[in-house]
C-alpha cells in the first residue's frame, strides 16, 4: 500500500492506494494543489473570489466550480436549508478573514445575520452563475467532500482519499474487507463510501469572553450553539456525509439520530462536554 | 459507656437504613441512554462520550486504522 501526506486546503491531506505507484499519490497532491488556488476564498485570484466579486451579475463559471455550485444547492436542499454555502458574510463578520494559520481578525458580530435561502441567492446555468448583490459564497466543507469523491474516481479502484478529514473509501482496503477508518472512538470498515466529521471545537478561537468557530448556524448567521460537540457520519459519498454530518451539528441531539437514521450509513455523536 | 452503647447502635442502624435504601436504587439497566433522543437504544451503544450507530453497510473493526475524519 503506498500513501502521500501533504498539506492542502488549509487541512492536512492524505492519500493511500492499493497497487497504486507513488507517482499516481504525487499527482494526486498536485491535483488538490492545484484545486486550493482555484476555490479558495482566501485566495485572491481564486475563481470562487471573483465569482463572489461579480455578485449581481451573470459570471462564466468552470465546470468544477459549477459542479460545486450545484452540490451546495443540492446540500441546501438535502439539510432542509441548515448547509448554506451563502453565509460568507457572517464568516467574515466572526473574524474568518483569512486562513486560521494566520489568525482570526476581530470579530463585528453586529454584521452577522442570516440569509436568505440559498435558492434564492445564487442561480446556476450551463456555464454560468449568478450570486445575489452582497453575498458571497464559501464552498468549504462541500468543497473537500467534493473534491475527495471526484480525485477518489481518479486515482483507482482501490484508493482512500481523506481531504481535511473529508474521505472517500473506494474499493476493499489493503486486506480486501473495507479500509479501516477512525470514526468517532470507534474503528469502521468503509468501502464505496464517505465519511465526515463537524464539529464546534476544530477552527475555534476566542475574543475575550466570547467563544467563536468556524461552523454557521444559517437560523441565526451566527456561530451555531449546539448540545453535541461533535458528528461523524458514514454516507454514500464525501460530500453526502458532510453535508449531514453539519446538518446533524446544528439540529443538536434531540433530533440528530432521527435525520441521521434516514440519511446516513452510520453516525457517532458527541455530547458538548467531550 | 450507656453513651458509647447508645451511639454504637444508632450507627448500625443508620448504616442498616443506607443500605435498604441503596438496595432498592439500584441502576437500572434498560433504562434509556441519555440524551434521551436517541430513539432506538437497542441500536446505540456508547463505547465512549458519544453516542454510535452503524447499519449493517458500516462494519465495526478491530484493525488498526489507516486515516480518520479528525484528519484537520
Amino acid at each position: 500500500m503506498e500513501e502521500a501526506r501533504f498539506e492542502g486546503l488549509g487541512s492536512t491531506c492524505h492519500l493511500l492506494g492499493v497497487g497504486l505507484e507513488q507517482g499516481r499519490l504525487s499527482w494526486g497532491a498536485a491535483w488538490v494543489a492545484e484545486m486550493h488556488h482555484r476555490f479558495s476564498r482566501f485566495e485572491p485570484d481564486s475563481e470562487i473570489s471573483r465569482f463572489n466579486e461579480k455578485a449581481g451579475h451573470w459570471a462564466g463559471v468552470t465546470s468544477e466550480l459549477e459542479q460545486m455550485l450545484r452540490a451546495a444547492l443540492d446540500a441546501y436542499q438535502l439539510s432542509g436549508g441548515l448547509v448554506h454555502a451563502g453565509v460568507l458574510g457572517s464568516m467574515l463578520a466572526i473574524g474568518y478573514t483569512r486562513s486560521l494559520a494566520v489568525g482570526p481578525t476581530a470579530a463585528v458580530l453586529t454584521a452577522a445575520a442570516p440569509p436568505p435561502p440559498l435558492s434564492q441567492l445564487l442561480e446556476v446555468d450551463t456555464g454560468r452563475a449568478r450570486l445575489q448583490s452582497g453575498f458571497g459564497i464559501d464552498l468549504g466543507g462541500i468543497a473537500k467532500g467534493w473534491l475527495a469523491d471526484r480525485l477518489a474516481s481518479e486515482l483507482g479502484e482501490n484508493c482512500l482519499v481523506n481531504l481535511g478529514g473529508d474521505l472517500f473509501a473506494s474499493g476493499g482496503g489493503p486486506d480486501g474487507d473495507g479500509w479501516p477508518v477512525g470514526l468517532g472512538a470507534v474503528t469502521v470498515l468503509l468501502s464505496n463510501q464517505g465519511a465526515a466529521t463537524s464539529g464546534t471545537w476544530r477552527r475555534a478561537w476566542a475574543q475575550g469572553a466570547v467563544r467563536l468557530h468556524h461552523l454557521i448556524d444559517p437560523r441565526t448567521g451566527l456561530p451555531a450553539v449546539s448540545d453535541l460537540s461533535e458528528v461523524s457520519v458514514v454516507a454514500s459519498n464525501a460530500v453526502d456525509a458532510e453535508v449531514h454530518a453539519k446538518a446533524a451539528l446544528l439540529l443538536g441531539s434531540e433530533k440528530a439520530a432521527a435525520y441521521l437514521d434516514v440519511h446516513a450509513h452510520g453516525w457517532w455523536l458527541a455530547p458538548q462536554s467531550r | 459507656m450507656l453513651l458509647k452503647a447508645a451511639a454504637t447502635v444508632l450507627t448500625l442502624l443508620a448504616a442498616g437504613a443506607a443500605a435498604v435504601h441503596v438496595g432498592g436504587h439500584l441502576k437500572n439497566p434498560a433504562a434509556p441512554l441519555h440524551p434521551g433522543v436517541l430513539g432506538t437504544p437497542s441500536a446505540v451503544s456508547s463505547p465512549a462520550a458519544g453516542w454510535l450507530k452503524l447499519s449493517p453497510a458500516v462494519r465495526a473493526s478491530d484493525v488498526q486504522t489507516v486515516t480518520s475524519t479528525y484528519a484537520s
